[in-house]
């Protein structure tokens, strides 16, 4: 008979008080659980929204000014290219998607427009980690969007987009809505700029920024026809909001110290926001979980070991030592700890998913990693409430139990 | 040999202090089978556990072996009682949701051995006349198969020194001088016995009487 089979067995024996107190810790595991999948999934989305904007990092030469954030790449003071390899090379989480451009003013027929080099997807294929870099319009793959939340994700655009940039020729170029209206061009037309011909590859949408006014040409092939090799105006990032929020600039400051890194605040404040009201809930809840959840395992282990006197005190009389009778009851409570964090994330999880498309209009998917953070708490709740309990319980005086003989 | 030197024991009551055992000196030797008796309230279960390393005297001290079982630290006098001691209960106080095997297998593990297997408790089980309600609860014995039990549970390890406490007093006649059968049978293997009991028909069966009287020894031949 080993002390496992004994406390197994006397768990299912007297399972009323068991049960209360299991259905405590797994109802506040599993309100945690349901608030942070669906905070976690929220934050995933408003994340995805702000990260649609487009890229809200901005890496320029140290002296340049930025009066316009859509048009700061437009600048007179050249960065390194080689910044590109060191970003993308450094490891840094939460860099979804670089973009480095070069941007001359140009002459078009009659008007004067931009002339902006991009990097098209197709150069990056070959590097590991630039894979998830599709140029100026994409958007972030890792952190941001997640797949097919409906009203958030408009996956018809992005696969017409990625195919444009994927394709994009050394002679090839894209045409701003507003220079192409201004000039009559149309996909195919043929269009001479800095003495050399380009076919228009598309006509981008609206944007209603600086970019309807530009023309958008393979990186190289503009700086190849400026005789301006191997440097840059500005690298654009689409980086994590929740990244940002922890310091991805500092990082890239510290990576990039002769450059210049804005980001756009308002964005990154609105991100900050959102975590520090949901990590605010998620600490009250923990609370309640640790009052509520373990006041109810201390009063059952107490009305237990109450309950079991006589018991402990046969066992003391075999030969059962103050380690002994301990383990017992913090093996019970390793138990209820375990089974109340299993049953928490899977109640948890199920209300998540029930509740997070009708309260925070997101759907909601169970997250593994909160299996483990469940059963942790559970456990450490259980344990602490059942400490003394336990050491109450290696006091138990053997000559009061021979007396209600 | 197991000594019980001057030892008094008191409890503090709400009403003040009761002398359970007052200066008590008795010596039992190796392989004696000895019965304690008197009235209820005189002492007998207080000396039984003092003398089994369960509860310390406030005075005096039991001597086993020429050691001072209280001057043994918990765990080794834990130790004592897990391989040398064998209690049995007026009351059985088998544990409620274990089965008869279980229950005797229980004061086997506890004994340290390494080995807890059929073989060492089944026979055990055939020789108690329990052997066919082995996966039975306590529950669902007669008073008489529960003693039985619980005479099993502190056999099983084979403990040189038998304390038992009143162990027929919930027994029918016929029961009790079962059960009193075995205890001698114990005896006559070579065991320790010390017998708690007013019942003078028990006494009988050991080989010499100690009286006891308002936690003090009136008699002891």
């Amino acid at each position: 008979m080993k002390i496992k089979q004994l406390v197994l067995r006397e768990l299912f024996q007297r399972n009323n008080q068991l049960i209360s107190s299991l259905v405590a810790v797994s109802l506040g595991i599993a309100v945690m659980v349901a608030i942070q999948s669906t905070t976690y999934y929220s934050e995933k989305a408003v994340a995805g929204e702000l990260d649609a904007l487009g890229a809200n990092i901005l890496i320029l030469a140290k002296d340049a000014t930025v009066q316009d954030y859509y048009g700061a790449d437009f600048q007179q003071s050249e960065i390194p290219e080689s910044y590109v390899s060191v970003l993308t090379n450094s490891g840094l989480q939460g860099l979804d998607n670089l973009s480095p451009k070069f941007s001359i003013p140009v002459d078009v027929g009659s008007r004067k427009a931009t002339l902006t080099g991009i990097l098209p997807r197709n150069e990056f294929k070959s590097k590991a980690l630039w894979q998830s870099t599709l140029g100026v319009f994409s958007k972030p793959q890792n952190c941001g969007v997640i797949a097919n939340i409906p009203g958030i994700t408009d996956t018809t655009k992005t696969r017409v987009r990625k195919r444009v940039i994927e394709d994009l020729a050394p002679d090839a170029m894209l045409v701003g809505a507003d220079i192409a209206a201004s000039l009559a061009v149309k996909e195919g037309d043929s269009l001479t700029v800095l003495g050399k011909r380009f076919v228009a590859e598309a006509i981008l949408p609206i944007t209603g920024t600086v970019d309807d006014g530009r023309l958008f040409a393979h990186l190289h092939t503009v700086q190849k026809l400026t005789k301006k090799d191997s440097v840059l105006h500005s690298i654009e990032i689409v980086g994590c909001c929740s990244a940002i929020s922890q310091g991805l600039i500092r990082q890239i400051n510290k990576l990039l110290p002769d450059a210049k890194v804005v980001t756009i605040s308002q964005i990154v404040s609105t991100q900050i926001r959102a975590n520090t009201v949901m990590k605010r809930i998620s600490l009250i809840m923990l609370a309640v979980i640790l009052i509520v959840g373990g006041a109810s395992i201390a009063n059952y282990m107490f009305a237990n070991v109450y309950e079991r006197r006589r018991e402990i005190g046969i066992y003391m009389a075999m030969g059962a030592n103050s380690s002994w009778i301990l383990k017992l009851f913090l093996l019970k409570a390793l138990i209820i700890g375990l089974a109340g964090g299993i049953f928490g994330y899977i109640l948890g999880s199920i209300l998540a998913m029930f509740l997070g498309p009708r309260i925070a209009g997101v759907a909601v998917y169970p997250l593994p990693m909160y299996a483990v953070y469940s059963v942790a708490i559970s456990t450490i709740i259980a344990f602490a409430a059942s400490a003394i309990p336990a050491i109450k319980a290696t006091s138990v005086d053997p000559s009061l139990i021979m007396k209600e003989d | 040999m197991l000594q019980a030197e001057h030892i008094t024991k008191t409890f503090i009551r709400k009403h003040g202090t009761v002398t359970a055992l007052d200066r008590v000196s008795i010596t039992i030797k190796d392989g004696e089978f000895v019965a304690i008796i008197g009235p209820s309230g005189s002492g007998k279960s207080t000396l039984l556990l003092a003398l089994g390393g369960m509860s310390a005297p406030s005075e005096g001290s039991v001597i086993y072996n020429r050691d001072s079982v209280y001057k043994w630290g918990v765990s080794q006098r834990a130790q004592w009682r897990a391989t040398q001691v064998g209690f049995v209960f007026q009351g059985f106080n088998l544990v409620p949701y274990l089965t008869v095997y279980e229950n005797v297998s229980a004061g086997l593990a506890l004994s340290g051995e390494k080995d807890v297997t059929e073989n060492k408790i089944i026979p055990l089980l055939h020789r108690m006349k329990i052997a066919d309600r082995k996966d039975h609860v306590p529950s669902e014995l007669s008073i008489g198969q529960q003693q039985r039990v619980a005479l099993a549970r502190a056999l099983v390890k084979n403990p040189h020194l038998i304390l038992a406490d009143e162990p027929t007093g919930n027994l029918d006649p016929e029961t009790g001088t079962e059960v009193m059968n075995i205890i001698k049978q114990q005896h006559e293997a070579g065991k320790t016995v010390v017998l708690i009991t007013h019942d003078p028909a028990m006494a009988k069966f050991a080989e010499r009487k100690i009286r006891i009287v308002d936690g003090k020894i009136v008699d002891n031949n």
